[in-house]
């Protein structure tokens, strides 16, 4: 149902208010936004339904408060779907907090992640005015992309109304193939094969590689000869669960994104993307050698928040003074400090 | 005109080349854009970075504009030079830094040219997936600033696409790396941002760009068809059926029949339009691929098919769609290049649409397609010596523009606005939305030094542009001179 005006006013109000506004659909990410506690919640939730699907095209536009499992059951039935394969934390998330998160599953280096397959948007920006940015083509250079700098921005630009998203066809054949093994060799089969035709997943976790599959029936015997002796084939059960990150956890959870080829280190429950991006559990911030990654604060453990400070470099202060320009009375929430002190 | 003393200045900077002498001036006077030409007041070659840092913080500092510059090869002004402002041209960036054959990466200088990282990257069985068709000459840095596509944008996507991280420098010349060593870096995604940005937010100074492995097996199909709307539900046939081709491009009769007469690949030219269908995948499922996707063709009701599965006969087939523009040249004196993108389904309204004002207009018009993505590359023949038929040919290309729009798509899909269609932003884009762009410039460059007058319309220019589209039969945009 369109909630647009019914947002657009709640977002005003805020604004009158002189309150800050937190975005938000299902609420199943709001772990993303840890210093967001004193804003306005204005939920999406209600502002729902698939606009438009031509699956001819590779185009659906839906509103943002569509929920993800609807729009994945959609695309489904036309024998398509969702390439950035993103996270689930529960049933009522929805299409706009996946494009807000920017969370991308293990296919992120294969395919891409969620802003490869976003191509256009319509939100309510920080002055409460509404702006359409994008579209429905998978070509279009005209102006900046704006709609871009929102996937990931943790509704610190704007509350989405409807997203444009690229689809694809689902393969002929998904499978997964296991591997016991420890992380180092885990990670010595990820390098090695890197260049596989048909990869679409490499990921470590509960002492198990598990590598994916995805494409023709016919060239899947070649896929099974280049891994080797060992792999078995398994249920996708384990690769969704380092999708959805259901590891067992007490301590803080953080993620580490940096090259594939940087050593494993401890404290490490699992290694997604090939090795571009591992998840470590600890009270405390890791520390690891920065020119080869950086590690950021992801989701709380047991413990009290660990401190942490916004990016300080060049990069980080440009961001800023973006978010100042595009939001300077801080109507929309901040992007959350990540980084551990040093 | 620069100032004596800013001259004076940048011949101090080390390893700054500075272009002087008029006639050596003049090669920098337009990119792809020929007919927009103005002879920049000075060139400066940086030959290392220090010197390009020391000559943007010199500009930086007296407040003078500056156009980076690739090799020129954009079609849409973005790189045309100021009448007061420097010119860097960023050739001599032309190193292949770095390739890792195990993270499948290159890291490159930005005046690399696009061609030259495949050919680089090849013997380690590797390629670089974007190719716009200047690829031999275009670089890396206009990729970036241009989001260049290609015709296998479908599967591979476009240069944002394939980037993993950049270096550039800002106004003031203040380095920055985007995109981090891993996949994702926290927070806004300035790396997506700096792509299509046209050189307005910052100067590339290294690009690492993402390498696929080469495919075991590539085929083309050739399909001829009786109407273009036949061949436009084939398109969709294709991948109603779960293929994804790593190229789907259409031509209409008149690009088929130029392009004939050019390079003789072998096109039926009593079709009406002619599909080409790349598809690429492993030796084991190519073949298997192929028949699927000719009984796909052959039931959308495909009069002639050529299957070419050697290198020697599908180079053949590619390159009359490779030759179109230069063929479409042979036709006529002059040709206007459009590139708006449309959502495909509405391809025959838009076809009938453009013939309408091509009767209208009395210009011929030959129509490219990169069918997959629905970007349209309409072709007006005119002759520019004739000023009647020059200003037909400006009105038809608007209204072409006009047409993508109200069928629901975008002014440009992949040549960039530049100074060729900045009033038409006025026309895609609010005044609300405009005033997005102008926020993250002042971000990005707060002095407005790069790029000036490029890709974002002022809002006074909309204004201004509005009131004569009030003013039915006066002259366009006097203040711009077009082609």
């Amino acid at each position: 149902m369109d909630q647009s005006d019914a947002l657009q006013q709640a977002v005003r109000a805020a604004i009158s208010r002189n309150q800050t506004v937190q975005p938000g659909g299902g609420c199943t990410k709001g772990f993303l936004q840890p210093g967001a506690g004193d804003a306005v919640l204005v939920s999406t939730a209600e502002h729902s339904g698939i606009l438009h699907y031509h699956p001819d095209e590779l185009v659906v536009r839906v509103r943002s408060g569509t929920r993800l499992v609807d729009l994945q059951a959609t695309l489904r039935e036309a024998g398509q779907y969702l390439p950035c394969e993103p996270p689930s934390f529960g049933a009522v998330g929805t299409v706009g907090g996946m494009v807000a998160a920017g969370l991308a599953g293990p296919s992120r280096p294969y395919v891409g992640g969620v802003r490869d397959y976003v191509l256009g948007m319509k939100l309510i920006l920080p002055s409460g005015e509404i702006a359409a940015f994008g579209g429905d083509v998978m070509k279009n250079v005209a102006g900046y992309d704006i709609t871009r700098l929102n996937v990931g921005a943790r509704g610190s630009l704007g509350l989405m109304l409807e997203v444009a998203l690229k689809v694809l066809p689902i393969p002929e054949v998904t499978q997964v193939y296991g591997l016991a093994c420890d992380a180092g060799l885990a990670q010595q089969h990820m390098l090695a094969q890197r260049r596989l035709a048909g990869l679409s997943a490499s990921a470590y976790c509960d002492g198990a590689l598990l590598v994916r599959y995805q494409g023709s029936a016919q060239a899947q015997p070649e896929f099974e000869q280049a891994l080797g002796q060992g792999f078995q084939p398994v249920s996708s059960a384990g690769l969704a669960a380092v999708r959805d990150l259901r590891f067992a956890h007490t301590g803080h959870l953080w993620r580490w994104d940096g090259a594939v080829d940087a050593p494993v280190v401890g404290q490490m429950v699992a290694m997604d993307w090939g090795g571009a991006l591992r998840w470590l559990a600890s009270e405390q911030a890791p520390v690891i050698a920065a020119d080869v990654g950086v590690v950021t604060w992801f989701k709380p453990g047991n413990g009290a928040l660990p401190a942490l400070i916004p990016r300080a470099d060049g990069v980080g202060r440009l961001q800023q003074r973006v978010k100042s320009a595009l939001d300077p009375k801080g109507t929309f929430v901040g992007y959350p400090a990540l980084r551990p002190t040093p | 005109m620069l100032s004596e003393a800013i001259t004076r200045s940048l011949r101090q900077i080390d390893d700054l080349e500075l272009i002087e002498d008029p006639s050596r001036r003049r090669v920098y006077e337009s990119d792809g854009l020929t007919a927009i030409a103005q002879v920049p007041p000075l060139v400066a070659l940086p030959n290392s970075l220090q010197a390009l840092q020391e000559t943007l913080q010199l500009c930086h500092a007296h407040g003078v504009a500056v156009v980076a510059r690739g090799a020129g090869t954009g079609l849409s002004g973005g790189a045309t030079p100021l009448a007061d402002g420097l010119l860097i041209g960023l050739a001599k960036f032309n190193r292949i830094l770095d390739i890792d054959p195990i993270k499948m990466t290159a890291r490159v200088e930005p005046g690399v040219t696009n061609l030259a990282i495949s050919k680089a990257v090849a013997s380690a069985g590797l390629f670089y997936a974007p190719d716009p068709s200047s690829q031999i000459a275009c670089t890396i840095g206009g990729n970036v600033a241009e989001n260049s596509g290609g015709v296998h944008c479908l599967k591979y996507g476009l240069t944002l696409h394939n980037v993993c991280a950049l270096k550039m420098m800002l106004a003031d010349g203040e380095v920055l790396s985007l995109g981090g060593t891993g996949l994702w870096e926290d927070g806004l995604d300035l790396l997506a941002l700096l792509h299509g940005s046209e050189g307005l937010l910052g100067v590339v100074i290294e690009v690492t760009v993402a390498l696929r492995p080469l495919p075991e097996a590539v085929t083309v199909l050739m399909a001829g068809f009786g109407d273009t709307k036949a061949a436009a539900n084939a398109v969709s046939a294709v991948i109603q059926a779960g293929v994804l081709p790593a190229g789907l491009e259409m031509m209409d009769r008149l690009a088929i029949q130029a392009a004939e007469d050019f390079v003789h690949a072998g096109y039926p030219c009593e079709a009406e339009a002619l599909l080409l269908c790349e598809l690429d995948g492993s030796g084991a499922e190519i073949a298997a691929l192929s028949a699927a996707v000719q009984a796909v063709l052959q039931a959308a009701g495909a009069q002639s098919l050529v299957e070419a599965s050697d290198d020697a006969a599908r180079a053949r087939l590619w390159l009359g769609r490779k030759a179109a523009f230069p063929a479409v040249g042979r036709i006529a004196p002059d040709y206007y290049c459009m590139d708006g993108t449309i959502p495909r389904r509405h391809l025959a309204e838009v076809l009938a649409a453009i013939a309408d004002r091509s009767t209208h207009y009395e210009l011929p018009v030959a129509n490219v397609f990169h069918a997959g993505d629905g970007n349209l590359h309409p072709l007006i023949l005119y002759d520019a010596n004739d000023s009647d038929q020059f200003q037909r040919a400006e009105a038809f290309g608007a209204d072409v523009l006009a047409i993508c729009l109200r069928f629901g798509g975008t002014i440009t899909g992949e040549h960039g606005v530049g100074l060729e269609k900045i009033d038409q932003m006025c026309a895609q884009f609010t005044t609300l939305e405009l005033a997005v762009f102008h926020a993250v410039k002042a971000a990005f460059d707060p002095s407005g030094l790069l790029n000036p007058g490029k890709a974002i319309p002022t809002l006074n220019r909309c204004a201004e542009f509005g009131a004569m589209h009030v003013h039915q039969g006066a002259a366009k945009h006097p203040s711009l001179p077009r082609f």
